[in-house]
């Protein structure tokens, strides 16, 4: 105020730092809803993954049938919302405005079970400093996951990214282990006609050659893996999607990388992600098609 | 709140209204000075009912609304059709279902929705129950009235498919329902609409 009235005219119509005040808050954001609780009477609080970081804003009224920002909300939504500042809690949303719904996530349990874990895994690898590389990571999955016939492979290319931005890119090139006292650090090239298994060993970042995987079976964490298992891996985390989709994805394969990227990635959130539970209990019902 | 100048009992008061939905602390303490304010006759009379709640009230043993008697007015009625079950995630939507009086079949409360996000399976809701009541037969329609929110289409995707093998016709509530709202919120000409207008699945 004071520094306003010595710079500016007092009188003025409109005062300089009025102006600033009145456009700093009301703001614009563009992001994807990951994430909702319901908060007071009839309001949400909603977590929205925008390029520059995650943020909780809140929605008033969204629960009541009649409000006009509710459907732009829903989870997996891209939107853009209009967002006036607060002082004491959450930025309130005042304009939504979806531009993306993805209602192949919202009706088909498979597929929407599949985006709640890409949503866990942002939630529990990312503080919330996000980049604008995980936000499109995210969009990305999350429109693969509506469209491509496997979305099942679109989560193991998920997860191989993820973990790269996370900073725990996995070695599945080279050999990862050590043998008195120096790195192997083999090239890992899988052949179909492979005699002998390969090795993958969370807490060391990666696969292991065979004779490596052999010589450490005895120490109790290192897993085997397959050769098709270990070229696929490869190829997710080299390739972008597009390019892998064309290959086939056998079935075997399949539920060998679900469980080795479960443990690859329990072990570095030093916990289980648990939404995939989902689809595990959901095994036994007839007709469904889930490996998890 | 923890001021020396305010006694315990009225700081546990303040603490246990503010874990209520909705209820912050400021306005948990605005509502412990009205009780204490004179008028003790209310907080006596609120202490009865809350009394009363945790006594007399239960969950009904065939649909798990809440009840004074089990099985509820609803599962006990003859006149209702037994054979059409209607799926809702809380009591207070059966409530808004009840209150348009053009639904005659039975109900069943999950009592919540499917969110593996916030750690709640199908084993935390009454799904099982549900699906003991199909296999017992004589259900000719399964009607989901899970919110049209993300949460309850999930939930209703889910029941899709474990349902599926047991019930001879599953419908959800009509798409008239704008996406979004929670059922509790809806007035009865909507839901009237959105029953008439159910979709087979
Ligand atoms: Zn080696
Ligand atoms: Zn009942």
């Amino acid at each position: 105020m004071i520094r306003g009235a010595t710079r500016g005219s007092p009188y003025a119509a409109e005062p300089w730092y009025n102006l600033g005040v009145s456009k700093a808050r009301l703001y614009r954001v563009e992001g994807i809803v990951l994430r909702r609780r319901d908060h007071g009477e009839a309001d949400r609080v909603i977590t929205l993954l925008t390029p520059e970081g995650r943020v909780e804003l809140l929605a008033r009224g969204v629960r009541k049938i009649r409000s006009r920002k509710a459907g732009h909300l829903e989870l997996f939504c891209r939107t853009t919302l209009l967002v006036r500042r607060a002082k004491s809690s959450w930025d309130n949303i005042s304009q939504a405005e979806a531009t993306t719904v993805r209602a192949g996530l919202q009706e088909d349990f498979t597929r929407g079970t599949y985006a709640r874990y890409v949503v866990e895994l942002v939630l529990r690898f990312f503080a919330g400093d996000a980049d604008a590389a995980l936000f499109t990571l995210v969009d990305t999955t999350l429109e693969l996951l509506e469209e491509a016939d496997d979305p099942q492979r679109v989560i193991r290319w998920y997860e191989q990214h993820l973990l790269i931005l996370a900073g725990f890119r996995p070695e599945w090139g080279a050999c990862v282990a050590e043998r008195e006292g120096k790195p192997c650090g083999a090239p890992l090239r899988p052949r179909p006609d492979d005699r002998r298994p390969y090795g993958v060993a969370p807490e060391r970042g990666g696969a292991l050659c065979p004779d490596c995987f052999v010589a450490r079976q005895g120490e109790g964490t290192a897993g085997q893996l397959s050769p098709s298992a270990l070229s696929w891996l490869q190829a997710l985390q080299r390739q972008d999607y597009e390019s892998v989709a064309g290959l086939t994805f056998p079935a075997q394969t399949a539920a060998e990388l679900t469980h080795v990227m479960a443990r690859y990635i329990s072990y570095h959130l030093e916990r289980r992600p648990v939404v995939l539970r989902a689809l595990r209990g959901n095994r036994q019902i007839r007709g469904m098609r889930n490996e998890e | 709140m923890s001021n020396a100048a305010i006694p315990p009992a009225v700081t546990q008061l303040i603490e246990t209204l503010s874990e209520l939905p909705g209820i912050g602390p400021k306005t948990a303490s605005r509502l412990a000075f009205y009780l204490l304010r004179g008028k003790s006759e209310l907080a006596l009379r609120l202490a009865d009912a809350l009394h009363k709640l945790v006594e007399n009230t239960r969950f009904c043993s065939i649909c798990y609304n809440i009840t004074e008697q089990d099985p509820c007015p609803i599962c006990a009625d003859p006149a209702r059709d037994h054979g059409l079950i209607c799926v809702v995630e809380e009591p207070l939507a059966l409530l808004s279902l009840e209150r348009t009086e053009q639904y005659h079949g039975v109900y069943h409360v999950l009592h919540g929705s499917l969110s593996p996000l916030e750690g709640i399976f199908a084993e935390d809701l009454r799904v099982k129950e549900l699906e003991a009541r199909l296999r017992a037969g004589d259900v000719h329609e399964v009607l989901l009235a899970t919110n049209p929110t993300s949460e309850g289409d999930y939930t209703a995707a889910y029941l899709i498919t474990r349902l599926k093998p047991f019930a001879a016709r599953l419908t959800r509530l009509g798409r008239g329902l704008p996406v979004g709202g929670d059922l509790e919120y809806a007035d009865a000409a909507t839901l009237t609409r959105a029953l008439e207008a159910r979709q087979e699945l």
